[in-house]
């Protein structure tokens, strides 16, 4: 009995992975363009597909095609926030709302056309397997997602803290007066974080394809739990997905255990509500200054 | 070297800058007075590509700067300290100042950083500190020294006396000199009437908009209107 609890209790853990990588992207967008990107989940799910594209296609394995697909989804959020999201971002948090909901129902709409609305998944020789240690069971794609989620977090803020362009973003995320005093050119920075949020994006977004069957609808739970966990962890922190996705991954493992997979909502929903009410600014988030 | 001709300036329909004319010559410390809402700010800002003028030209040796970005404009040369400091308070006094060498890609700018911190020994300490944790008189010398980092050929300084005591406000000032003496032109925006006249070598007094006086710092100190408008004697 100990033992099934101890398994539920790493399946939610490992789940935390694929959960953490989806909300480092949508968190880094957030925290530095206040930006709440509502197609993020789509984004995810097409990178999902192109995995699969290049695997029955070309024959590329999933991981190694990862590079490739995180430079497609770099450039592409670049052209976007350059060419489009710019001209709404710095205005009204409503327009960008509008904004992306539009661009949510053109990417689901059209994954629809392109691939028909049937659930697919990336089928690879080792996506339903799993290791075994202690007893316990490792499915070998969540435990890889939580492994990527760990390394992703330190890049992330090594780049973040470390880099001159990483400076930047900082800054720009802080204040953009004072940012463009420096020289700095705002539309290139915001360009720049959003590429970069699209090619994590699109990282986790090949974690969910391995291990879940996913169709073009796929797109709206997986914002909502990126938004729950960006939440929990604190806008903006390096650190804050990988706290938020285990938590949340946990709690709805064990909670649909004991309540019923059913109840998984009302557990992301309550611990979303919990959290705003008792501390706002996340775990790991600082009170504005 | 550096002139404004004819600039007139507004929020919408609302004019803040009527028919500015303004010249300041390479080497010169040029100080602009004027009570709150004059449109100092203003002015300096859009010199600074914040905002844009309705119409009439800022030329920087030889350059137009209306219509130019920010980018640009400091790439020319210009840094504004702006008011109120506007310092990125999350981040430490050191990447402060290092993003006011962000355009910079020369080798010397571990020398400049530590020339910013023999001059002010207070930075240099706190080094590592959060900038938003610094009192007042430090985040200003932090905000200069992120402007002095970028080796501007010509300093706009907004406001740098706002809050400070006297003491700092001196020391400050004091600098000021020092800065033009190795060859940067500034121009200062002061409520420190008195003690900014007295450093710089010219001044333009603006009132509702409009350059209302203008001459040598001296002639200016002893005008009596000035006198008693802005220094209360």
């Amino acid at each position: 009995m100990m033992h099934l609890w101890l398994q539920i209790i790493l399946n939610g853990l490992l789940q935390g992975g694929i959960l953490g990588i989806s909300a480092l992207a949508f968190s880094l967008q957030w925290g530095v363009m206040n930006l709440i990107n509502l197609a993020h989940g789509s984004f995810q799910i097409l990178a999902a597909y192109l995995a699969l594209v290049l695997l029955q296609r070309l024959g590329l394995d999933p991981f190694l095609a990862m590079p490739l697909v995180f430079l497609i989804f770099f450039a592409g959020g670049y052209l976007l926030q350059f060419g489009i999201i710019n001209r709404v971002v710095s205005g009204n948090l409503f327009m960008t709302l509008l904004l992306t909901y539009g661009l949510d129902f053109v990417l689901a709409n059209s994954m629809i056309l392109l691939f028909t609305a049937d659930y697919k998944s990336v089928n690879t020789s080792y996506a339903n397997s799993s290791w075994h240690l202690l007893g316990l069971q490792f499915p070998i794609v969540r435990t890889l997602a939580l492994v990527f989620l760990l390394i992703l977090s330190l890049l992330l803020w090594l780049f973040l803290e470390y880099t001159r362009a990483g400076r930047a973003i900082r800054a720009t995320s802080m204040s953009t007066e004072p940012a463009r005093l420096m020289g700095l050119r705002i539309p290139k920075v915001y360009a720049l974080t959003f590429g970069l949020s699209s090619g994590l994006a699109a990282v986790g977004g090949i974690f969910y394809g391995l291990s879940n069957a996913f169709s073009p609808a796929a797109g709206g739970p997986l914002t909502v739990g990126a938004f729950v966990v960006t939440i929990l962890g604190g806008v903006g922190t390096s650190w804050g997905p990988l706290v938020g996705g285990i938590i949340l991954g946990v709690l709805d493992a064990v909670g649909s255990v004991i309540l019923g997979p059913t109840y998984v909502n009302v557990i992301t929903f309550g611990l979303l509500l919990l959290i705003l009410i008792l501390r706002p600014n996340g775990i790991l988030g600082r009170a504005a200054a | 070297m550096f002139t404004i001709k004819g600039l007139t300036v507004g929020y919408g329909d609302t004019k803040v800058l009527w028919d500015i004319d303004l010249e300041i010559a390479p080497g010169e410390i040029i100080a602009l007075i004027g009570v709150n809402g004059a449109g100092k700010t203003t002015l300096l800002k859009t010199i600074m590509g914040l905002l844009s003028p309705q119409s009439g030209s800022i030329s920087y040796r030889g350059h137009e700067l209306s219509g130019l970005d920010t980018h640009s404009i400091v790439k020319l040369g210009l840094n504004l300290t702006p008011q109120g400091r506007l310092l990125f308070t999350g981040m430490s006094v050191e990447e402060n100042l290092l993003m006011g060498a962000y355009l910079r890609h020369d080798s010397d700018v571990g020398r400049d950083l530590k020339y910013i911190y023999d001059l002010f020994p207070r930075l240099g300490e706190r080094r590592r500190q959060r900038a938003g944790t610094l009192s007042g008189g430090e985040q200003q010398m932090c905000a200069l020294g992120r402007s002095l980092m970028s080796r501007p050929s010509l300093l706009l300084l907004d406001e740098m006396s706002l809050g400070l005591a006297p003491i700092v406000v001196e020391m400050l000032l004091d600098l000021v000199v020092e800065i033009r003496r190795q060859g940067t032109t500034v121009l200062i925006v002061e409520q420190d009437v008195e003690e900014a006249l007295r450093r710089a070598d010219r001044g333009y007094v603006l009132e509702g908009g409009r350059i209302a006086m203008s001459g040598p710092a001296p002639e200016l100190l002893n005008n009596t209107s000035l006198r008693i408008a802005y220094l209360g004697l």
